[in-house]
C-alpha cells in the first residue's frame, strides 16, 4: 500500500490548526502548504474553510494552486472541502459580489434566506449544530463510504451564510436545516466530497467523517 | 413551528493557569485545572466551549495561548477564546493557537474599529461581542469593560447595534448582576438584546436550574447559553441539560 500524503491547503487566515489536529489525532500525518508542488505529489487533498470566498479565490490564482487543484482532481484522487473550500469548488459564488470558483463541481452558491417561510427575519450565520437527512446516491461507491458508521443520533457543527446548490441534484447525499430551510450539507461526486459543516469541529461525528474520507482510496 | 437547538456551551474564566469562578464577577475563587474540566465538558457533548482570561484587559495581554493549544489537540468542537484581543495581531496568535471565535470587549469598547478590522480579515463569524451589562433603571442597562470593573458610558442597545453593524457576528451577554448568584436568568434584559440584534445571542450569567434555562427559552429566542457554575461545582452535567432541553422541546414547540 502506498503511504497516505495528506495535504491541507493554507488560505494564512484563521484556524487550520483544528484541521491538522483532529487528522493526527486519527493517526495520520498532515502536510499544510501553499505550494503546487505538494499537492502534485498529494494522495489526499483538503481545502479548509475559512475567509471569504472572493479572497479565497484570489490566493489560489496568486499561488498558482488553483490549476494544480484542477490537476489533481481530474487525476481521481480524494479531495474534500470544507465549508469554504467546499463552496470554492463550485463554478460562482454571489458573497460579496459575483466572484468564479474552481467549477470542479457544477453549480453555484447562494445565500441563505433573510426570512422564513412566514416572512419572519431569521438571524445569520448560521451557526450551531444539525443533524443531517442523508440520502446515498448508491451508483458512487464513495458517497457509501463517506457515510460509514454515522447513526441517526450524529450532528454536525454548521458556521454558515452561504450554500452550494449543485446542478446536478444526485451529488447532494446530505442535507441540514437553517430553521424550516434545507440547505446542502454534504456533496460527493466521484472522489470529489464537500461538506458545508466543519467535520474537524463537529466531535465524534465529525471525526467519522475524516476518518471515512482518508479512508478513500 | 421550530424547534429550537440551544447551545450549550460551558464557560471557562481564566486568571493565570487556573479555571476560576466569581459572583457578580468579583471575589474569584480557584476551580482548579482549565484542561481537565474542558475535556470532561467535551466528552459529556458540549456544543462549544468559551475560554476568557479574565485579568488580560488589565494587564494587556492574553496568556492563554498554551491552554487552548493544549486543549485543541483533543478537543473536537469550536473554541471561542476571550480577554485582552487588541489588535490583528493579538487575533491572529490565538487563531493560530487553534481558537476559531474571537470574543472582545474593553478593547471594542475603547476603539470600536477593532471589530470591523477583525471581521474584514478574519469574517464576521469569527467576531463575538462580549458584552457585560449592568442594570441602571428598569428598562435600560450601561455595558462594562475590564470584567465588570469600568462604566462605559456606552447604552446596551445603541453599543450592540453599532457593533453587529461593524461586524460583529454574534453575541455574548452576561449580566453582571445575576452573573455567580444562581438565581436565574435576567429575563428582561434578555429579550431587550435578543429582539434588536440580527445576529445570535449567547447568554451567561445567573443559571441556577435547567429550569431557569427552559423558562428563559419559552420566552426568549437565544441560540445558546455560556454555563458556568452549575457545571464546575458538578450540579448537573452538559448532557442531563441537553437530554432535559431536547426531550421538553421536542413535545413542546413553540411558536417563532
Amino acid at each position: 500500500m502506498i503511504k497516505k500524503k495528506i495535504v491541507v491547503l493554507d488560505y494564512y487566515i484563521g484556524n487550520i490548526l483544528s484541521i491538522q489536529n483532529a487528522i493526527e489525532y486519527l493517526g495520520h500525518q498532515v502536510l499544510i502548504t501553499d505550494k503546487p508542488k505538494d499537492i502534485a505529489s498529494a494522495t489526499h487533498l483538503i481545502l479548509p474553510g475559512v475567509g471569504a470566498f472572493g479572497n479565497a479565490m484570489n490566493m489560489l490564482k496568486n499561488k498558482y494552486l488553483d490549476k494544480e487543484i484542477l490537476k489533481f482532481s481530474e487525476s481521481n484522487r480524494p479531495i474534500l472541502g470544507i465549508c469554504l473550500g467546499m463552496q470554492l469548488l463550485f463554478e460562482n459564488s454571489s458573497e460579496f459580489g459575483f466572484n468564479n470558483g474552481l467549477g470542479i463541481l457544477k453549480g453555484n452558491v447562494v445565500e441563505l434566506p433573510n426570512r422564513d417561510k412566514k416572512n419572519f427575519s431569521l438571524k445569520k450565520p448560521n451557526i450551531g449544530w444539525s443533524k443531517i437527512d442523508i440520502k446515498i446516491n448508491y451508483e458512487n461507491p464513495t458517497s457509501i463510504k463517506i457515510i460509514k458508521d454515522l447513526n441517526d443520533k450524529d450532528q454536525f457543527y454548521y458556521l454558515n451564510s452561504f450554500y452550494a446548490l449543485p446542478k446536478n441534484k444526485n451529488i447532494c447525499i446530505a442535507t441540514s436545516k437553517f430553521y424550516d430551510y434545507e440547505f446542502t450539507g454534504l456533496v460527493v461526486d466521484k472522489n470529489i466530497v464537500g461538506c458545508q459543516f466543519h467535520p474537524e469541529k463537529s466531535a465524534k461525528s465529525g471525526l467519522k467523517i475524516l476518518k471515512n474520507f482518508l479512508s478513500i482510496n | 413551528m421550530i424547534k429550537r437547538n440551544i447551545r450549550i456551551i460551558p464557560r471557562l474564566d481564566i486568571k493565570g493557569e487556573n479555571l476560576i469562578k466569581s459572583i457578580n464577577l468579583e471575589g474569584l475563587k480557584i476551580v482548579g485545572d482549565p484542561h481537565t474540566f474542558a475535556k470532561e465538558y467535551y466528552e459529556d457533548g458540549a456544543d462549544e466551549l468559551i475560554f476568557i482570561d479574565i485579568v488580560a484587559s488589565l494587564y494587556g495581554r492574553n496568556n492563554l495561548n498554551n491552554i487552548i493549544e493544549k486543549s485543541t489537540k483533543d478537543i473536537f468542537v469550536p473554541i471561542t477564546v476571550g480577554g485582552g484581543i487588541r489588535t490583528i495581531e493579538d487575533a491572529k496568535k490565538l487563531l493560530r493557537s487553534g481558537a476559531d471565535k474571537l470574543a472582545i470587549n474593553s478593547a471594542a469598547v475603547r476603539n470600536p474599529k477593532i471589530i470591523s478590522e477583525l471581521a474584514r480579515v478574519f469574517g464576521s463569524q469569527c467576531v463575538v461581542l462580549s458584552v457585560q451589562a449592568k442594570r441602571i433603571d428598569s428598562q435600560h442597562w450601561e455595558v462594562f469593560i475590564d470584567n465588570g470593573r469600568e462604566k462605559s458610558n456606552k447604552d446596551l442597545v445603541k453599543w450592540i447595534l453599532e457593533a453587529i453593524a461593524l461586524g460583529a457576528g454574534e453575541i455574548l451577554l452576561t449580566s453582571i448582576d445575576k452573573e455567580g448568584t444562581n438565581k436565574g436568568f435576567e429575563i428582561d434584559l434578555i429579550e431587550t438584546v435578543t429582539k434588536v440584534s440580527s445576529v445570535p445571542v449567547i447568554v451567561s450569567g445567573g443559571m441556577g436550574s435547567i429550569d431557569h434555562l427552559k423558562q428563559l427559552c419559552i420566552k426568549s429566542k437565544i441560540e445558546g447559553v455560556a454555563i458556568a457554575d452549575m457545571l464546575h461545582y458538578k450540579k448537573t452535567k452538559v448532557q442531563n441539560i441537553k437530554e432535559y432541553m431536547n426531550n421538553y422541546f421536542e413535545n413542546n414547540l413553540l411558536d417563532d
